[in-house]
């Protein structure tokens, strides 16, 4: 039982989910919401002791999600300055992990519908590849290159735009 | 960061590698064809695609050498967008800066809701064409498009027209037109044709006159009459060379319009010192926006000496070496008497808002800001930011915009 229960906001009644891998977790109702498929499991009345089960997100990627909704459920409305940078700086510790996470949390976040989450991993995702040549993207990522250099030199050259370099676009008058 | 040893993210589905490409420079999000067959296509689900890189990425232009034949391109920008762009069923977000669109015959997106043209070099009937072939098209900048002279639109909520000096006639189908931005000199009175409904739905109406200050009474008449469409703005933001857009001229705008509905009005421009006519400016406008709330001045720099436009120079670092507030202490403020510098109503009883951006501190800034929060007393929050300038100058004039706010309690976001 790996639950996250803190600060909890008004919503008293948890939610219990359980992972591929069989793991059960719970969060306040309103963490729940976050996650678009959550919500209507919940709506629909399918939200029982047994617990909702998620095909395809495991244990270890799971435990994130429901700390990740429960932060952001507590801090959803009226925020302060001070309590929106918090948040901020959690959601940047909450990204930086390995590519494998990344990848178990685009998935996850995808299927469940957990907007914000799939907006931060996609912006992290971005930010990984920006600035890089093919190549380091493929070390990075762990990409095999499939291509005849033959195959590879055509891509190229139908994408020739793509690797010019242009000046910055001129200013206005 | 940990190197991981699978390929976790070419197994993603294309709507997310889509949505995680369209986070990236368009030549970025483009360049990730080459890196394996399961990325050969991805570009097609991207949603975003920016052409227009203001600040390009750090790349090592070496390295990317090798995977192109004419790199270090350096002459006019005119690499053809690729023709595949104009027919991706998911994008929604098209920027396209300095190129050559050259639109093939058919044309299909879609999903396309907001589109950007800059320094477009097409003839204007691709444009046009272009623009027509968007059903969804809700969102329409168009930027220094030197050979666009005519253009038919419909169905926007938001269309912005900077710096198209050959555009002569606008057709708007404006039953949906929440917002208008225009840019360039002052327009003929044909310029724009409103059908299916007046352009009095118009909440957000920006317009900046650019160039040289504006002041024949014949120009300043022509700008009178575009007012006029707009006076259904909840926000109008008026820009000119000068702050006030010459408005105290009582030939030119002698039938100023009404703005019944105005909440946020905002004025660019520069106030010297020499310049007095902008209460009357002021005060004729503020006297026709009766439910006026709140109320932005953004004093420009002034011209600097050696004949550069600080405007053109204001964002680079070194002018934040140049001093630019111009505060004599020993000045005697005084507001102009008579005519102009009656106190508006809404001043009086409606204004909770005030803010004084780039805030030089000369004797007339220091007069009209003043004149407006001696007579404010319902302002509830004053806002804006000075020039760069000595930390001394800069807290002597804090000192004294607090001291002329009427109301004590009023939140002072200023400095």
């Amino acid at each position: 039982m790996a639950a996250a229960t803190d600060d909890a906001g008004d919503s008293n009644e948890m939610i219990r989910v359980v992972s591929s891998d069989g793991e059960h977790f719970e969060m306040p109702e309103a963490a729940a919401n976050l996650s678009l498929v959550l919500r209507h499991m919940i709506e629909d009345d399918c939200a029982d002791a047994a617990g909702i089960p998620l095909a395809v997100v495991a244990a270890k990627p799971l435990a994130k999600i429901v700390d990740y909704c429960t932060k952001h459920a507590a801090k959803s409305s009226g925020l302060t300055i001070e309590e929106a940078e918090e948040l901020k700086r959690f959601d940047a510790e909450f990204i930086e992990v390995d590519t494998d996470m990344l990848y178990d949390l685009l998935v996850a976040a995808d299927f469940m519908g957990v907007e914000g989450l799939s907006k931060l991993a996609v912006q992290r995702t971005a930010d990984l590849i920006k600035g890089k040549t093919p190549e380091q993207n493929r070390e990075t990522f762990g990409i095999v290159n499939d291509f005849t250099p033959e195959e590879e030199e055509e891509i190229c050259k139908e994408n020739e735009w793509a690797f010019q370099i242009t000046k910055p676009p001129s200013r206005l008058c | 960061m940990a190197v991981s040893g699978g390929d976790g993210l070419s197994k993603l589905s294309d709507g997310v590698l889509g949505h995680i490409l369209s986070f990236l420079p368009a030549k970025e999000a483009a360049r990730a064809e080459v890196l394996s067959s399961r990325w050969r296509h991805t570009f097609a689900a991207v949603h975003t695609v920016s052409l227009v890189e203001p600040d390009g990425p750090v790349v090592d232009y070496e390295e990317l050498g090798r995977y192109s034949p004419r790199n270090y391109y350096d002459g006019p920008p005119v690499h053809t967008v690729p023709r595949g762009l104009f027919s991706c069923a998911a994008l929604r977000s098209l920027l396209i800066g300095p190129c050559l669109l050259a639109p093939p015959a058919a044309i299909s997106l879609p999903s396309l809701e907001t589109l950007l043209l800059a320094h477009v070099s097409d003839p204007g009937s691709d444009v046009q064409r272009l623009i027509s072939g968007c059903p969804r098209l809700a969102d329409l900048t168009l930027e220094a498009c030197d050979t666009v002279t005519a253009l038919s639109v419909a169905g926007l909520r938001r269309l912005a027209l900077r710096c198209c000096h050959h555009l002569d006639t606008v057709a708007v189908d404006a039953s949906e037109l929440q917002a208008f931005e225009y840019r360039g000199a002052v327009p003929n009175n044909s310029y724009l044709v409103a059908h299916g409904g007046s352009l009095k739905t118009v909440a957000y109406c920006k317009i900046d006159i650019c160039c040289e200050e504006v002041t024949s009474s014949s120009e300043l008449a022509k700008l009178n009459a575009f007012l006029h469409l707009f006076a259904g703005a909840k926000h109008l933001h008026l820009e000119s060379a000068r702050l006030g857009s010459g408005l105290d001229n009582t030939n030119a705008f002698a039938t100023l319009p009404v703005f019944p509905t105005l909440r946020h009005l905002e004025l660019r421009g520069c106030l010297p010192d020499d310049n007095t006519a902008i209460f009357a400016a002021l005060t004729r406008l503020l006297e026709r926006a009766p439910n006026l709330e709140a109320l932005s001045l953004v004093f420009h720099p002034e011209p600097l000496d050696d004949g550069n436009d600080a405007r053109l120079t204001y964002y680079k670092e070194e002018i934040y070496d140049r001093h630019l507030l111009r505060y004599n202490r020993h000045s005697v403020l005084a507001v102009p008497t008579g005519g102009g510098a009656m106190v508006p109503s809404c001043l009086r009883s409606h204004v909770r808002e005030i803010n004084l951006v780039h805030y030089q501190g000369g004797t007339a800034q220091r007069t009209l800001a003043m004149f407006l929060l001696r007579n404010a007393p319902a302002i509830r929050e004053l806002g804006g930011e000075l020039a760069m300038g000595p930390l001394w100058i800069q807290e002597e004039l804090v000192r004294e915009i607090e001291g002329w706010v009427m109301n004590k309690s009023a939140i002072v976001n200023f400095g």
